[in-house]
């Protein structure tokens, strides 16, 4: 295996994602890879015109504004390491946009944090980095640890 | 990064599983345990072997075992730490012995994707979902 030069890292701004961000800046650090950061409104955030609920353009022109704000605010301190690439922000829903992105900044490692699921929803939802696993033509490192555990 | 556990199946993608684990192993200063769970096929209970032969449960050990060193002879031993097998089947396996080993980081393969792999869920999957831990699935062609 080729390792990775540049590694996606989806980000839902819990405390997963920004682990997973931590991870990967040290992944690349050791792999001399790039590291780019996504985040993807999700498509329901932003109304479901099937069913009349939309939303007004000053509400996403805000919710937007929030995200882009939020993101930047977590790539910007990880900036001085020299490993941060692109900041993309996107609407979609999340399993596609993750892929699509994927390609466009050609990663070849996804990173990222996972809630995971318990009792019996586990067994019958697939969470986003489920889907991702399966579909993702990359490997794909989940981030699962408790905070402070890894470096 | 400490320890990472490799899951390593019968299949003819596991030494390349391997390999991305021992790159990684290298750059990040970690140890491998190299784990293989040993599947009894269902229509085949445990009870089984205690009534037929119970060394086939030696047996099926120790081949795995062996094919496990066979494998591992492709990296730098000193990237081992060591060898396991439960019987268990492999997602489960998995599971717990990178609870057991207290592992930083599970890696596991996955094959090509589309066709039976998205309805079925493959072995990566449930690791994804149920591990407590980072994993890191590798994609192989085979």
């Amino acid at each position: 295996m080729n390792l990775p030069r540049n590694i996606l890292v989806p980000i839902d701004f819990s405390e997963y994602s920004e682990q997973a961000l931590d991870y990967a800046v040290a992944l690349a650090d050791k792999l001399d890879a790039k590291v780019h950061v996504l985040n993807v409104i999700g498509v329901p955030a932003l109304g479901v015109p099937e069913l009349g609920i939309a939303l007004t353009a000053s509400v996403i022109d805000g919710l937007v504004r929030e995200h882009q704000e939020a993101i930047d605010k977590l790539a910007a301190p990880r900036r001085a390491t020299g490993r941060i690439g692109e900041v993309i922000l996107r609407t979609g829903d999340a399993r596609d946009v993750i892929l699509q992105a994927r390609e466009e900044v050609e990663a070849d490692m996804i990173v990222m944090g996972t809630h995971g699921r318990r009792g019996i929803s586990r067994a019958l939802l697939g969470s986003v980095a489920e889907s991702v696993v399966r579909m993702a033509p990359c490997p794909v490192l989940t981030i699962r640890a408790p905070k402070g555990k890894h470096r | 990064m400490k320890r990472i556990l490799t899951a390593l199946d019968g299949s003819p993608r596991a030494p390349l599983v391997l390999k991305t684990a021992a790159r990684l192993a290298e750059l990040t200063g970690a140890k491998l345990v190299l784990y293989r769970a040993l599947v009894v096929p269902p229509e085949m209970p445990r009870e089984v072997f205690a009534m037929t032969d119970a060394r086939l449960e030696d047996f099926l050990r120790q081949n795995a075992r062996t094919e496990l060193e066979r494998i591992a002879s492709e990296v730098r031993p000193e990237l081992v730490e060591t060898f396991a097998t439960t019987f268990a089947s492999p997602w489960d396996g998995i599971c717990q012995a990178g609870r057991e080993y207290d592992a930083d980081l599970i890696i596991v393969g996955s094959h090509g994707f589309g066709g039976l792999d998205r309805l079925l869920g493959t072995t990566a999957a449930k690791v994804v979902n149920h591990a407590d831990r980072n994993v890191m699935v590798v994609r192989t062609p085979l």
